[in-house]
């Protein structure tokens, strides 16, 4: 169980400001811990949101170098891994605005169609039987979905956040984050259903 | 895990029923479909969440953290090295500066601090000033000392 000093589940816990204090002290080790513990996470968010692998890997040692030099600004009213969270997000999300890579389609919730197209180019639906053709389907439509909405997805569900703390992550109200999730999943849902089945 | 529903504000946009089904699959336990539930859909969210929750099939290298940890001892020890470079670089401008003006100020200088201080007066605070300017030198020295046999151990 998490202690957390204040509100559960909001701020930062125990564990987390002595790891804070440690690192700022210059302990031994004590970056590298931090870097161990949220480096799951913060190669998530990256990934998801740029996909290049290798800008990814530049862009999680940017946003790792950067929570060293700021981490005397974090001030214990969130949670550790949504500030880091938060530094990788807008990381990243600075680097597709310097590519021009829009963040969200604004027609992504029309029905779907755009996405249909993208995925039928590397997959023959109707001939896709097995559970891994269909789980590939799945992750190939998934990875086809605009940053924004991959991110989301990936951290409400790999990630197991919140919604309110997604919403502290990425800046975006809560009520948006609902939405482009059940968006999301249905437009999934929708293109996908008579291909990936029932069968768990 | 953590879910969501009934706190967040109703979207009009927002099929409640789906969301729950869409939140009932990304629950761990994997109980029979409810009634009014869409077994179907339910099935379908569930490997939707299956692939959601499979991490990246690329990851950061090994030793990814210990490299970083590394490259930060690395600049954190450079920006020491600057700091105590331009700490002494700056006393020596200081020092320099002073003895330049003394230099060129010698006889009113002397007639100032006489006057201030007396004879005796000055002799001891020019004492005073080489043993603090010694003892500046040896600390530094001796830090210089220490600073290279813990970059050398």
């Amino acid at each position: 169980m998490k202690v957390v000093d204040g509100s559960e589940g909001s701020g930062a816990t125990r564990e987390e400001r002595a790891l804070v204090a440690a690192v700022l002290d210059g302990a031994p080790g004590a970056f590298e811990r931090l870097v161990v513990t949220y480096q799951g996470l913060v190669w998530h968010v990256v990934l998801r949101m740029v996909r290049h692998p290798e800008d990814a890997r530049e862009l999680c040692q940017e946003a790792f170098l950067r929570v060293h030099r700021c981490l005397h600004q974090y001030r214990f009213d969130a949670a550790l891994k949504s500030w880091i969270a938060q530094v990788a997000y807008s990381l990243a999300r600075r680097h597709l605005e310097r590519k021009r890579i829009p963040l969200a389609e604004p027609d992504a919730d029309a029905d779907g169609l755009s996405l249909v197209e993208n995925v039928d180019d590397g997959f023959d639906l109707e001939a896709s039987a097995s559970d891994a053709q269909r789980d590939a389907l799945l992750h190939a439509a998934i990875d086809r979905l605009p940053p924004l909405q991959r991110t989301l997805l990936t951290l409400y569900h790999l990630d197991d956040m919140a919604i309110p703390e997604i919403s502290r992550v990425t800046g975006l109200a809560e009520g948006t984050i609902k939405s482009h999730l059940f968006r999301s999943r249905k437009q999934l849902r929708e293109m996908l259903a008579p291909k990936i089945g029932v069968a768990a | 895990m953590t879910t969501s529903g009934p706190q967040h504000p109703h979207d009009a946009r927002i099929d409640e029923r789906e969301w729950q089904w869409q939140e009932r699959a990304r629950a761990p336990s994997r109980s029979a479909p409810a009634a009014g539930d869409d077994a179907d859909a339910l099935a379908q969210y569930r490997r939707i969440d299956a692939a959601l929750r499979q991490p990246p099939a690329t990851s950061l290298p090994a030793g990814f953290a210990a490299t970083l940890a590394a490259r930060v001892r690395s600049e954190r020890r450079d920006a020491a090295r600057f700091e105590r470079r331009l700490i002494a670089g700056l006393v020596i401008a200081l020092v320099a500066t002073g003895i330049v003006l003394a230099a060129f100020n010698a006889e009113t200088l002397a007639v100032l601090l006489r006057a201030s201080l007396g004879q005796r007066g000055l002799l001891w605070a020019i004492a005073l000033a080489a043993c603090v300017a010694s003892s500046f030198g040896l600390d530094a020295m001796r830090r210089d000392d220490a600073h290279r046999a813990r970059r050398d151990a």
